[in-house]
C-alpha cells in the first residue's frame, strides 16, 4: 500500500472516535499491528503488516528529525 | 478546516512545523497522562512507546488552535520560569509537576518554535509571534483533568532573550529568572553541553559574530558569551513588578517563601510535602538522589572556565545579585 493510501486510513481513524478507542487498547506492538490490518480490511483498505511497520518506522524517524 | 473539536479532547500540541508555507501543529493523544517527566519531549517520547500514539497524530494549521481554545476551559498561565541553565529550573519544574493541580510544560518545543520562527523567516513580525504564542500557551492550558488549577511554563534558557516579547503577550503573568555562579554553569556545560552551547544549533545566538567566528571560539568563551547574553536580557527586564531574580543557592528552601509567593499560589501543606519529596531526587535523572554540587563544580573548573566566567559573566552575575538583595 502506498504512503498516500495509508494516510487516508489514518485520516479515517482520526475522525472515528470508536475506532480510536478500539485501537488504543492494543499497547503491545504485534497485537496493535494485527488490529490495524483487520480494522483496515473492514473498511476496504488492503494494509499489510509490513505497511504498518514501515509507517511506524517513518513516524519514529520524523519525530527524531524534529531538531534537524 | 473540517476537524471536529471533540476529536481533540485529551490531545496536546507537540510540535510546530512549516507545511505548504504555513505553520502546522502536530498533536499527540495524552489520555489522562500528565506531563511529569523533566522535559516536555520526555513525556511525548514516553507516549510514543504506545504504537497508537506514534501512528495516529492530528495535524492542523496553527490557526485551528483559536477554535479549539475558544471551545475549551482554559487555565491562564500562573507563572513563567526563565533561567540561565543548570541552575535549578528543572528542580523547580519537577517540584511543581509533583502536584496534580499543576500543569507544567518544561521547555516545550512548540514555544521555542514560535519564539525563533523569525530566524528562518524574517518576515514574521513580533505581533505574529505574540499571536501564535498565545495560541500555543492557551492550548497548553486546556483543562483535561478536574483537579488542574495552575499552568506553569518553563522556557528554554535562550528564550530569556525574548522575555520582553513574552511579557507583551502575557503582561500579568508573574515570572522568575533563575541564575547561578557562572563558573559552575560553564563547568557543567563543558561536561555536557546544552543545545544553546553548541554553535549554530539554536541559530545565531551571539549577534555580531559570524558562523566562522563562533566555530573557532574556545568552548568556554562561547559558553561565557551565551550566558552573558541571557543575563543581559534578564537584567533589561529587571526589576519588574511581575519578575523576581532567584539564585540557585536559595533552592530548594526558598521555594515556599520566594516562588510560591511570586506566583501567588497558596499551596496546601500536603502539596508542599509532595513538592519537598521531589527535591530529594536529581531533577533531570529522578532515579538518582539530588546532591548540591557547587563546591565540586568550582573545584573542577579549568583555567579557561574561570577566565570566561570572570571576563564575560561575573559582572552581570554581580548585578543580578545586587538587584535580588535590594528587592
Amino acid at each position: 500500500m502506498s504512503h498516500e493510501d495509508f494516510e487516508k486510513y489514518q485520516k479515517l481513524v482520526l475522525e472515528d472516535l470508536s475506532l480510536q478507542e478500539r485501537l488504543k487498547t492494543f499497547v503491545e506492538r504485534t497485537d496493535f499491528i494485527s488490529e490495524v490490518v483487520v480494522s483496515g480490511a473492514e473498511r476496504g483498505f488492503d494494509i499489510s503488516r509490513e505497511d504498518v511497520e514501515n509507517e511506524l518506522r517513518l513516524s519514529r524517524r520524523n519525530w527524531h528529525k524534529r531538531w534537524i | 478546516m473540517t476537524a471536529k473539536i471533540e476529536n481533540f479532547t485529551d490531545w496536546v500540541p507537540t510540535r510546530v512545523y512549516w507545511r505548504e508555507n504555513r505553520p502546522f501543529v502536530d498533536w499527540c493523544y495524552m489520555g489522562d497522562n500528565r506531563f511529569t517527566e523533566p522535559f516536555f519531549d520526555d513525556t511525548i517520547e514516553r507516549r510514543f512507546r504506545e504504537p497508537f500514539n506514534l501512528l495516529f497524530r492530528h495535524q492542523t494549521p496553527i490557526e485551528f488552535l483559536a477554535e479549539i481554545n475558544a471551545h475549551s476551559e482554559i487555565i491562564a498561565p500562573t507563572g513563567f520560569i526563565f533561567h540561565l541553565s543548570r541552575c535549578g529550573s528543572t528542580l523547580i519544574s519537577q517540584m511543581l509537576a509533583a502536584v496534580e493541580s499543576n500543569i507544567v510544560k518544561s521547555e516545550p518545543p512548540p514555544v521555542d518554535w514560535v519564539l525563533r520562527s523569525d530566524v528562518k523567516n524574517p518576515e514574521i513580525s513580533s505581533e505574529q509571534k505574540i499571536e501564535w504564542l498565545k495560541l500555543i500557551i492557551g492550548a497548553f492550558g486546556r483543562k483535561r483533568n478536574p483537579s488542574e488549577k495552575h499552568l506553569f511554563i518553563k522556557f528554554d534558557s535562550w528564550s530569556t532573550i525574548e522575555l520582553r516579547l513574552i511579557e507583551r503577550a502575557f503582561p500579568d503573568v508573574p515570572w522568575i529568572f533563575l541564575y547561578r555562579n557562572p563558573v559552575e554553569i560553564i563547568v557543567s556545560q563543558i561536561k555536557q553541553r546544552g543545545a544553546q552551547m553548541i554553535p549554530g544549533v539554536v541559530g545565531q545566538i551571539l549577534p555580531g559574530f559570524s558562523q566562522a567566528d563562533v566555530l573557532t571560539m574556545q568552548p568556554e568563551e562561547y559558553c561565557g558569551r551565551v550566558l552573558a547574553r541571557i543575563c543581559e536580557h534578564a537584567l533589561k527586564a529587571l526589576p519588574h513588578r511581575n519578575g523576581s531574580a532567584v539564585n540557585y543557592e536559595q533552592l530548594p528552601e526558598a521555594f515556599d517563601a520566594v516562588i510560591s509567593e511570586r506566583f501567588r499560589v497558596d499551596f496546601s501543606p500536603e502539596e508542599l510535602g509532595q513538592m519537598k519529596l521531589a527535591t530529594q531526587f536529581n531533577a533531570k535523572t529522578p532515579q538518582l538522589n539530588f546532591v548540591a554540587d557547587s563546591d565540586t563544580k568550582r573545584k573542577e573548573a579549568s583555567e579557561a572556565a574561570r577566565v570566561a566566567a570572570e571576563k564575560f559573566v561575573d559582572p552581570l552575575y554581580e548585578k543580578l545579585e545586587k538587584m535580588r538583595l535590594q528587592s
